[in-house]
């Protein structure tokens, strides 16, 4: 047997994979004899205190090596650890093999994640993997040979952490139904999705299976507003799906089911989340009072919330909420565009202070769509600075008649986008003008630098080239586009509205390196490409000649024509060894890669190609291979050392003993490290 | 019953559910369904001058005003229906209503919801109120009953705490003389915490039933380690004996009842009174068996079938299992179900010997099945599904006056068969009538149905005659391979009614009262629903009103509190008649009849 090292798979980046899903590039039939069928047989145990754990869904990832064609009578490919935490995975042939182990489910439920946090796990024990020397660690590998039976595999699975807590109102009453949501928070104060819940009869929430790490607690409160003259137009005749998928492609909110008239807009209020919880009864005088989006303890931004650290297994109780009303102003304005007033548009409120966050869609203040006349009303608006925001994100759908042709005005033009800042006080602000302008258009080219068989005009069709914002835009509508390239190698996007968006591709897989669908109970789970032998790896992606570094791009006003994205078969590698004493398998000691430009930082949770980890064998060896070149730290360290990867703050630790590196493309750079972080 | 007891499967379900829907039912009547409700917001109303006012408050002892409910307001002259939000004396107020009958709800999240007038929490119809023009109407008291919550534990097998399953209650309610197991108004599923509780809350007082089901394995279900696949592992891998190749049962989850059955009927039944606090109730979901169902689908001949629309219904549990479509055979008529629990299942659907997908598939699908499997543990199943051809109904359509002109063209007459399981019936699509008043239903398979016409207003269906029978006062019997030529379907215009008012020995209205009237024939209680009334709430006023009854002779009583549910059970209609006036109704007459309590 032999462990592999320098995987960069974490469990989570697997979860993540999910969205890499793609049919294999044609199965294998291999007839495999019977004696070159291996089996593994393993426990899973608490990291904690070692006690078995039952019950635990085993799925076994192979990769490469010989595959068997899937038998469908095999039955479940998944194994449930016994009462001693035992599991045994059988018809095993020669290949590399990911174990993961998971307990619970993934959350979807009436009352829990329906805001974000949709496939958030709810368990006793984190997912895992073997392999793993902290929650969400690095996992590895085991190169299984032909025939070989292994008999002493252990699975470590953490606890997560908890978050405990009531939501009251002004009054001290509980508020019974409420969306609570744990966001998590990195050191430079991004906010990423979390998981959410909903406060029962007591008010009491309970967020659990939380990974370790920094977290705030939010009540967002998201106002869902409709013209009441749009409502009634649509109810006066008969059901116009045309019309809801117009409003729809421009970001409108749905059509209430039910709801209350506040001035001339209806305040929608679904069963589950009254009215009650959200808009205090109107004062028969001028003003209306709402609860705003509130962080713990009673905070009314981000910044100000108490950040929750949670260790694993930790309980923490009596995080509680209070929600206090505050005054409201009307906020009114109108949306044009080239051609006047744009009617059925959604426009958005969101808070300026959410800016950067991917949370943004999480504290989005309220929506609502204009109204025949193109205006916009927001009747409940707290004091505080706002960005509107409008923008088409689905094509415009052909009126009667009308062909799916060249849109007829600019808010059809797809990408069509406005933002305007606003600063609410204590007055009511009308005359607002937000003005909408064309998407504009994203092109390039891919190139292929190297003497290999270049991809087939079938398989480039098959490559996706995503185009992500970043931050999320909605809640719901992340901005998210996928290319696909032309035989000759150019890609566009079309209806780019200005933002910060990362471009991203995937490497050009051998068909060897695919997984072995046939043993996989979860054959989404494709492996990343990352470590596996590729065909054409990323070198870089340019714009105007210039690097992209981590495939950031901004987007303005302007088209950008000349994006180049750059494969190799000859990528660069990083080789080395580590030249201190002590046991590395057992020390569980890892190489941590990442760019030396602090700026580039922020993007770490995302940037998965130039933040890599590499496990450090017995020997002292490891590699990583499939870089991109530029300017990289590399630092050894223990693993349970580095706690919260890639967070900024383990990366400055990290950096005070890193050593700096220069890849250049197609180089093959050794290094030695003769430092590692402790514990 | 349409808990998502299955998990994963839910979703999908779901999304197979509407497809089905829309092949099936009226296409004007599934967009009817999909608008929003009625209640949905602000619209232009004839704004008047009278008022509704009053105050929320909870049912009890202290009787403390509940501030933040929301009181919803429909009626005549709303298109619409109004929502307030109580302050924080529990105050509300309707203002600039014109003259009417309306009705009132309250409700607050963890509270049962409140019908105006209504003597039970959670259950209507509301009093309607009368409102005279520019009256001030205040005074109004709802009362709100907390809500009771039921919480507990989920385990497995092993006594550990199971997290991310699905608990669901289910009350226990008297339905044709039985007890049945339904949803409770408001009803709603949770999952299980990271430590396997769950906490259910907002019930009304009652007897329910705890479910759980689902749990930590994909839907596949995964295969267990048992002792002897651990040994034989052992062997092989550390003393290097040849390995024995043992691989463990495949299992699922189960489902189970509180306290650890798998049998509804088994279920130990949990009464919670008003407002109660129920902790412990933990349930025991344990693993069970699943088995493979190799299926093949023939046609009477013995040829295989592959074009079809067939589900499954688990007639255990008396749930759908899969809707309509979810079989999917391959052109050799095989098709294979991976993964089912123990159980009692019916296939049903229909199918075409025809290649060509049809336009509309329930219509062109001439051959049907019902046919059982139960799956018990085993590795394997087999079954053969067997489709035949169904009989033919057809008949004619017309007016019960000569001088009425009718307009078929928006007509749909639909064949709806009788009880089923959870929706499992071979149902058929709703037909047109031909111009010259024609009609005929294909393929249909043996079973009671009853016939049902949709967009006729302002006619409504009068007699539906064969051999002698009419079939609205029971059902249709359609026997295998048997047509029914000559179904004679009569239509009016004017359909029988009462009306009057409900007054005390006093002389004063009585809406504390409803009105309930049903034939006194004991034959059509069960069969003939159309000559059972609802429960009519009187109004504040005192007035009753009772539409569409077609003319026999009948029962009118008054009382004071009925579920509406147990008017389908004929021993309470028993008792009913025994305190009830008998009156008859002509035809098309709109009788008045006023009423008075007795001292």
């Amino acid at each position: 047997m032999r462990y592999r090292s320098g995987i960069a798979i974490t469990a989570s980046l697997c979860l993540a994979l999910l969205y890499l899903a793609a049919p294999p590039l044609g199965g294998r039939q291999a007839v495999v004899p019977d004696a070159a069928i291996g089996l593994i047989l393993g426990r899973v145990v608490d990291a904690d205190s070692g006690a078995p754990l039952s019950g635990v869904v085993i799925t076994a990832l192979g990769f490469g090596g010989d595959s068997p064609a899937p038998t469908p009578s095999a039955g479940p490919g998944a194994i449930l650890t016994d009462s001693d935490g035992r599991f045994v995975v059988r018809s095993l042939p020669k290949a590399s093999y990911v174990l993961l182990a998971s307990v619970g489910g993934t959350g979807y439920s009436p009352n829990g994640f329906l805001v974000t946090g949709m496939g958030h796990q709810i368990g006793a024990y984190l997912n895992g993997a073997f392999g793993q020397a902290r929650p969400g660690g690095p996992l590895r590998t085991i190169d299984l040979g032909a025939g070989q039976r292994l008999g002493d595999v252990v699975i470590r699975l953490w606890k997560g952490g908890a978050i405990n807590g009531r939501v009251l109102d002004e009054a001290g009453e509980p508020l019974v139904g409420v969306i609570v949501s744990a966001v998590s928070r990195a050191s430079d104060g991004r906010l990423f999705d979390g998981p959410t819940t909903r406060t029962d009869d007591r008010g009491m929430y309970r967020l659990g299976t939380l990974t370790p790490g920094q977290y705030v607690v939010v009540v967002p409160q998201t106002q869902t507003l409709m013209p009441s003259s749009m409502i009634e137009s649509l109810l006066a005749g008969p059901q116009d799906l045309a019309a809801a998928r117009r409003l729809s492609s421009a970001a409108a909110p749905q059509v209430p089911e039910a709801g209350v008239r506040i001035g001339g807009a209806v305040l929608s209020t679904p069963a589950e989340q009254q009215l009650t919880n959200s808009v205090l009864a109107e004062d028969p005088a001028t003003t209306r009072h709402v609860y705003p989006t509130t962080f713990h303890p009673s905070a009314l931004g981000a910044s100000r919330a108490a950040p929750i650290s949670l260790r694993s297994g930790e309980e923490r109780l009596d995080v509680d909420v209070q929600l206090r009303p505050v005054r409201t102003v009307e906020v009114s304005g109108v949306l044009l565009d080239s051609d006047g007033p744009v009617p059925g548009f959604g426009v958005h409120l969101m808070p300026a202070e959410s800016g950067d966050a991917d949370g943004a869609g999480l504290l989005e203040a309220a929506a609502t769509a204009t109204d025949a006349r193109g205006a916009f009303l927001f009747p409940l608006v707290p004091p505080g600075s706002y960005t509107l925001l409008a923008v088409r994100i689905g094509p415009a759908a052909g009126g009667r008649g009308a062909a799916a042709g060249a849109p007829r005005r600019t808010s059809e033009a797809p990408g069509a986008s406005a933002t305007l800042p606003v600063a609410v006080g204590n007055e009511k602000i009308d005359g607002l003008t937000l003005t909408l302008r064309p998407g504009v258009r994203i092109s390039g080219r891919v190139e292929f630098q190297g003497g290999g068989e270049r991809p087939s005009a079938d398989l480039l069709q098959d490559l996706p080239v995503e185009l992500r914002r970043v931050p999320k835009l909605f809640r719901l509508n992340p901005g998210f586009a996928a290319g696909r390239i032309a035989p000759a190698g150019e890609f566009a996007f079309d209806g780019v509205s200005p933002g910060r968006y990362e471009l991203h591709v995937f490497d050009v897989p051998k068909p060897g390196a695919l997984p072995i669908g046939g043993i996989l109970e979860r054959s989404e789970y494709k492996a990343s490409a990352f470590d596996m032998p590729e065909a054409w790896s990323l070198q870089s992606i340019t714009a105007g000649g210039h690097e992209l570094p981590d495939g950031v791009l901004p987007v303005g006003d302007g088209d950008v024509a000349d994006v180049v994205i750059v494969f190799t078969d000859r990528p660069a590698e990083l080789n080395g060894s580590l030249a201190v004493p002590g046991t590395n398998a057992e020390l569980n000691r890892s190489v941590f890669v990442f760019p030396a430009d602090r700026a580039r930082w922020s993007v770490a949770a995302v940037s998965t190609r130039a933040f890599r980890t590499a496990r450090v064998s017995a020997t002292g060896a490891f590699g990583v291979p499939n870089m991109v070149p530029g300017e990289y730290y590399v630092a050894a360290a223990e693993d349970a050392a580095v706690g919260n990867w890639p967070d900024p703050t383990v990366l400055s630790k990290l950096a005070e003993s890193a050593i700096t590196v220069r890849l250049a493309a197609n180089q093959k750079l050794a290094i030695t490290l003769r430092q590692v972080v402790e514990r | 019953m349409t808990a998502p007891v299955r998990g994963r499967y839910a979703a999908a379900w779901c999304v197979a559910l509407c497809l089905w829907c829309g092949l099936a039912v009226d296409p004007s009547s599934a967009q009817a369904q999909a608008r929003p409700p009625r209640d949905a917001a602000a619209v232009e109303r004839n704004v008047g001058t009278a008022l509704i006012a009053g105050i929320v408050q909870a049912v009890g002892q202290d009787a403390r005003p509940v501030r933040r409910a929301l009181v919803t307001l429909a009626g005549s002259g709303l298109p619409h229906s109004l929502q307030a939000v109580t302050d924080d004396a529990g105050r509300f107020a309707f203002p600039e209503l014109s003259a009417g009958r309306y009705t009132l709800t309250a409700e607050k999240p963890a509270y049962v919801k409140s019908y105006y007038g209504s003597r039970r929490a959670g259950r209507g119809p509301a009093t309607p109120v009368a409102l005279g023009d520019g009256q001030p109407l205040t005074g109004i008291v709802i009362g709100l009953l907390r809500g009771a919550a039921i919480e507990g534990t989920v385990l497995d097998d092993n006594g550990v705490p199971l997290s991310s399953a699905q608990v669901t209650v289910l009350q226990s309610v008297m339905a044709n003389g039985e007890r049945r197991l339904v949803n409770p108004p408001g009803a709603r599923w949770v999952t299980t915490d990271d430590r396997g509780r769950y906490r259910i809350y907002g019930l009304p007082p009652g007897d329910y039933a705890v479910r759980a089901s689902g749990g930590p394995i994909p839907g596949s279900g995964a295969r267990l380690t048992t002792p002897a696949v651990v040994s034989a592992a052992v062997g092989a891998s550390q003393e290097g004996r040849p390995d024995a190749e043992i691989k463990g049962p495949a299992v699922a989850r189960g489902t189970a009842y509180f306290p650890g059955v798998s049998d509804a009927a088994a279920a130990e039944l949990v009464t919670l009174g008003p407002a109660e606090e129920r902790p412990s109730i933990d349930i025991t979901v344990r693993l069970v068996r699943v088995s493979r169902i190799n299926g093949l689908a023939v046609d009477g001949g013995g040829q295989p079938l592959w074009n079809m629309l067939v589900g499954l219904a688990n007639l255990s549990t008396t749930s759908m299992w899969s809707s309509p479509g979810a079989v999917r055979p391959g052109r050799d008529g095989r098709f294979t179900l991976p993964s089912m629990r123990p159980g009692r299942y019916l296939f049903f659907g229909r199918a075409t010997a025809s290649a060509d997908t049809p336009a509309t598939p329930a219509s062109q699908l001439p051959l049907w099945t019902e046919t059982e499997v139960v799956v018990n543990e085993e590795e394997s199943v087999d079954v053969v599904l067997q489709f035949l051809p169904g009989a033919g109904v057809s008949g004619r359509i017309s007016a019960d006056r000569a001088d009425a002109p009718l307009d078929l063209s928006k007509m749909r007459l639909t064949l709806r068969p009788g009880p089923t399981i959870a929706g499992a019936a071979v149902g058929l699509p709703p037909i047109s009538p031909q111009a010259d008043g024609t009609f005929a239903f294909a393929g249909v398979a043996p079973g009671k149905y009853r016939l049902t016409l949709a967009g006729g207003d302002p006619w409504v269906l009068r007699s539906a005659m064969a051999e002698g029978r009419d079939v609205l006062d029971e059902p249709l019997e359609v026997q295998p391979g048997r047509n029914v030529p000559d179904l004679k379907v009569t239509l009016t215009d004017r359909p029988a009614g009462i009306s009057g008012t409900l007054v005390d020995a006093l002389g004063r209205p009585a809406p504390e009262y409803a009105i309930v009237v049903f034939s006194t024939d004991r034959a059509h209680w069960t069969t003939a629903p159309r000559r059972i009334s609802g429960v009519v709430k009187v109004g504040t006023d005192g007035a009753f009103t009772v539409r569409g009854l077609p003319p026999g002779e009948y029962y009118l009583t008054a009382l004071t509190d009925l579920d509406p549910s147990q008017l389908t059970d004929p021993t309470v209609l028993d008792q009913l008649a025994t305190t009830s006036l008998r009156i008859v109704l002509g035809e098309g007459e709109r009788k008045v009849q006023n009423l008075k309590l007795p001292q």
